[in-house]
């Protein structure tokens, strides 16, 4: 009776939807990543690898 | 405050101001220098309290009772390692790397300063009342209710100063790095306000708004979700940033880190119910944290790759640098992790595995190898360039990296033999069906030789953490303290941007909204239709993906390269995301509670001895090492009596299911043994029961319990929903000594000599009886035997 009470609640249509949801957003990233300019892609890439001109103590 | 100027003007625009500027930045160091600093200081205190406690296990006589004993000590030592260690060194990594991803250096010093001491200070919190015994008895979320506060509090503050900075950028694209430091702020910050709402009864004690399996739910939603936003996505920031760095060569496929982020933290906030499998937690519950684990696999090891494969070409450096060593032995270590962990959340091998040392090897698997090992590396990449001196000894740096490895190593093998052994014994059965080893602490005594493996294997990686700190600190005072410059030319933008509301209408929400209202539909419309309406969303989102596709305009920015481009918008999307598992998964269960006649039958408040005294129980960290939840498995009916229900636990605030076994499940302790048995356990665990490594408690009979604050703690529950009638409050007092006499009155008749009433001891015994039973009457003098089920 009481998997039966919790089984038959429509909250949880709730975890469902959110699961549609997140397979709908990871195919449209994926594809969209696999979209984007490689050019772009790559000067975002590169970021992390200016160096600073030099310290100051 | 800011070191920025402008240096000089090249071009000009329109409206006669200069379309070009130079900037010049020094960058606010310091702050990271500190935060450095004090990773390593905490980290090496953390691992030697975790060298305690693990002595503590395999040596009774390492505890130092009342404020050193492994149930106090074990919080002390995962909260200084998450929170202390791994916290301080994702600030370094966040405020050095933020800058210079960002090119703006931080906005308020001031605000660096509070961050920093505000955070030391909590540290300090902690590492005082732990061991006092003050204890909210939630994992990973033990602090009492005014260091929350203190915690939320310089969370906001380094909220602020990392947005404020990402607001004030001179370069418009957000880096991947920084999408994980934001889902880490965001999540972090939501996870721990849902985690710690209490109500608070006095000073340093508190009560849990949520009880027994809401309790569970929220709590392991938290303390996985720890794991993912405190140890995982924060260092995966500084995985994509200082791995490119040290290797010289951009991230392996950029693509796949965009896929990498959205996947995992849609994913991760999904997986705690894996916590709480074969529990009397709902079994959609449980199913959906094991799907969502197993899910975790492609998004985990897409980054994992990812970070490999960055090395690719630089495998002859990684023999030769000690940076290199430490990230790919670090990533790797991330990769046995998370492979590990959604193995261990299929519910069959999890119910192998479940509260055995197999999670302690698994936890300290990525503790050690993946954070440990990432902090190492960043350290020894940051200190040179941040004191302007190499690296004293790369030869000392080297022989960390050894000492470390085979330290994990040994530390992992000895808790996965350990942890499967005991696993085996619990459940191994002879021809006749019973019990192969019906007594608890044959299982401990097999695992003994483990424990001293493990310690052994914690040493080694303690002291080359001692090294590391030494090679560090030498490097530091052979160089001075030196803060980055860097010019940064910055574009005027002459076209006006892209309006934040086209980015926030774009085509892709557009059409993941659609999806989203079809399948909230299926919860209004009657089975057959809900078929219908599912059918439609499912084309929907098919239809509109290749739409969305096949529209494509290569001649202007993705909406996602948009998205990049905008701090806010990218911070609330990160948020949804998080909430739209968090809220799916929680609400269900906080909505639903069981049935008023099961509550009835099964569940009642604690009398107010009992309160006392399961206060006692929380504030010795008993939960560290007993379970109250007996799975729904022939071989632990046959050793625990019935399965736990939902019910019977829906007034424990805290709930106190537990996570490990290093003694037996308690949930129907309540007259197993008669109350001298307890008496005589709790002092002299040894004397009852050979062979234990249960500390000893002698103060607990001499301590007294502060009675004039119960009818306060019963007042407390009352407002936040168990069912304490008006009397039972005013009369706590009256009751509990009523209660406390009649069993120090049985333990005089049977042996005891005199006991206190009003001692602790007494107040444990009470609670510890009425375990997995039904309320005695107000006033009994005998306990009565009568099992709930």
């Amino acid at each position: 009776m009481h998997s039966q009470l919790l089984a038959q609640s429509p909250l949880l249509a709730l975890p469902l939807a959110a699961m549609f949801v997140f397979l709908a957003v990871f195919v449209i990233v994926a594809i969209r990543a696999m979209t984007e300019s490689r050019a772009q892609m790559e000067a975002a890439a590169r970021l992390p690898l200016s160096e600073d001109d030099h310290g100051r103590r | 405050m800011t070191a920025s100027s402008l240096a000089a003007g090249r071009e000009t625009a329109s409206d006669g101001a200069p379309l070009l500027e130079v900037r010049r930045i020094v960058y606010n160091d310091s702050i990271a220098r500190w935060f450095v600093g004090a990773s390593v200081v905490w980290g090496i205190v953390g691992m030697l309290v975790g060298a305690w406690v693990a002595l503590d296990l395999a040596w009774w006589r390492g505890n130092i009772p009342p404020y050193f004993t492994y149930g106090r000590l074990r919080p002390l030592h995962t909260n200084a390692v998450i929170f202390a260690f791994v916290g301080n060194m994702v600030f370094a990594g966040v405020y050095y790397s933020t800058q210079r991803l960002v090119k703006a250096r931080l906005p308020s010093d001031w605000l660096a300063k509070i961050h920093f001491w505000g955070w030391q200070l909590i540290i300090v919190a902690a590492a005082i009342t732990l061991p006092l015994g003050y204890s909210q008895g939630k994992e990973y979320a033990e602090l009492e209710w005014p260091i929350d506060v203190a915690i939320a509090a310089v969370w906001i503050v380094f909220a602020v100063e990392f947005f404020w900075t990402l607001a004030r950028r001179t370069e418009k694209h957000l880096y991947v790095a920084v999408w994980f430091y934001i889902a880490t702020i965001i999540t972090v910050a939501v996870l721990h306000v849902v985690n710690s709402l209490s109500i608070p009864v006095f000073g340093l004690k508190s009560y849990s708004l949520f009880g027994g399996a809401k309790d569970a739910l929220v709590q392991w939603w938290y303390g996985h979700n720890a794991v993912a936003f405190f140890l995982t996505t924060p260092v995966l920031g500084i995985m994509y940033y200082f791995l490119p760095k040290a290797a010289d060569r951009p991230v392996y496929s950029y693509r796949l880190s965009v896929v990498h982020f959205w996947s995992l933290i849609f994913v991760y906030i999904w997986a705690g119910p894996h916590h709480l499998l074969n529990t009397a937690l709902p079994d959609w519950a449980q199913t959906l944290g094991m799907v969502f684990s197993v899910m975790l696999w492609a998004p985990s090891w897409g980054g994992m790759l990812n970070g490999l494969l960055t090395l690719r070409g630089a495998w002859s450096e990684v023999r030769s640098d000690p940076v290199l060593k430490f990230f790919a032995a670090g990533v790797t270590f991330y990769g046995m992790a998370t492979f590990e962990g959604p193995l261990l959340s299929f519910k069959s091998i999890n119910g192998l595995a479940h509260y055995t040392d197999w999670i302690i090897g698994h936890v300290h698997s990525g503790a050690l190898g993946w954070n440990g090992f990432m902090a190492a590396g960043m350290f020894y990449w940051m200190v040179p360039r941040l004191y302007g001196h190499k690296l004293w000894s790369k030869k000392l740096a080297d022989a960390h990296f050894w000492i470390g490895t085979f330290g994990i190593l040994l530390y992992v093998v000895a808790m996965w033999v350990s942890g499967i052994t005991q696993g085996l014994m619990w459940r191994a059965t002879d021809a006749h069906g019973s019990l192969q080893y019906p007594s608890f602490v044959e299982t401990v005594q097999a695992i003994r030789p483990m424990y001293w493996m493990r310690l052994i294997g914690g040493a080694m990686y303690l002291a080359g953490m001692v090294m590391m700190a030494y090679n560090l600190a030498r490097t530091a005072l052979a160089g001075a303290a030196v803060d980055g410059e860097a010019s940064v030319v910055v574009e005027r933008a002459e076209r006006p941007e892209v309006r934040w509301l086209d980015v926030l209408l774009g085509r892709p929400v557009m059409l993941v909204t659609l999806v989203a209202a079809l399948v909230a539909t299926m919860a209004v419309v009657n089975n057959e239709a809900s078929l219908v309406v599912a059918g439609m969303a499912v084309v929907a989102a098919v239809l509109g993906t290749i739409a969305l596709h096949l529209s494509v305009d290569r001649s202007r920015p993705t909406w996602h390269r948009l998205l990049e481009g905008r701090a806010l918008l990218f911070t609330a999307f990160t948020l949804v995301a998080v909430l739209v598992g968090g809220v799916a998964e929680l609400v269900p269960t906080l909505l639903v509670t069981p049935r008023d006649d099961k509550i009835a039958a099964e569940a009642a408040p604690y009398r107010a001895l009992e309160l006392e005294g399961r206060d006692v129980y929380v504030r010795e960290g008993c939960y560290t090492c007993h379970s109250q939840m007996i799975r729904p498995f022939t071989f632990e009916a046959k050793r625990y009596g019935d399965p736990s229900t939902m019910a019977e636990s829906f007034y424990d605030h805290p709930f106190q299911w537990g996570s490990k076994r290093t003694g037996p499940d308690l949930a129907r302790e309540g007259g197993k043994y008669p109350n001298l048995w307890h008496y005589r356990h709790l002092v002299d665990p040894r004397s009852v029961s050979d062979g234990s490594n249960m500390p000893s408690f002698p103060a607990l009979a001499i301590d007294a319990v502060d009675l004039s604050r119960t009818a306060a703690k019963l007042r407390a529950l009352r407002a936040i929903g168990v069912p304490y009638t008006a009397a039972q409050v005013e009369h706590a007092r009256d009751d509990a000594e009523a209660q406390a006499t009649a069993i120090a009155d049985n333990l005089r008749q049977d042996g005891a000599g005199r006991v206190e009433p009003r001692s602790e001891i007494v107040a444990l015994i009470a609670y510890l009886q009425r375990l997995g039973r039904h309320p005695e009457p107000e006033g009994a003098a005998e306990p009565r035997i009568s099992v709930a089920r």
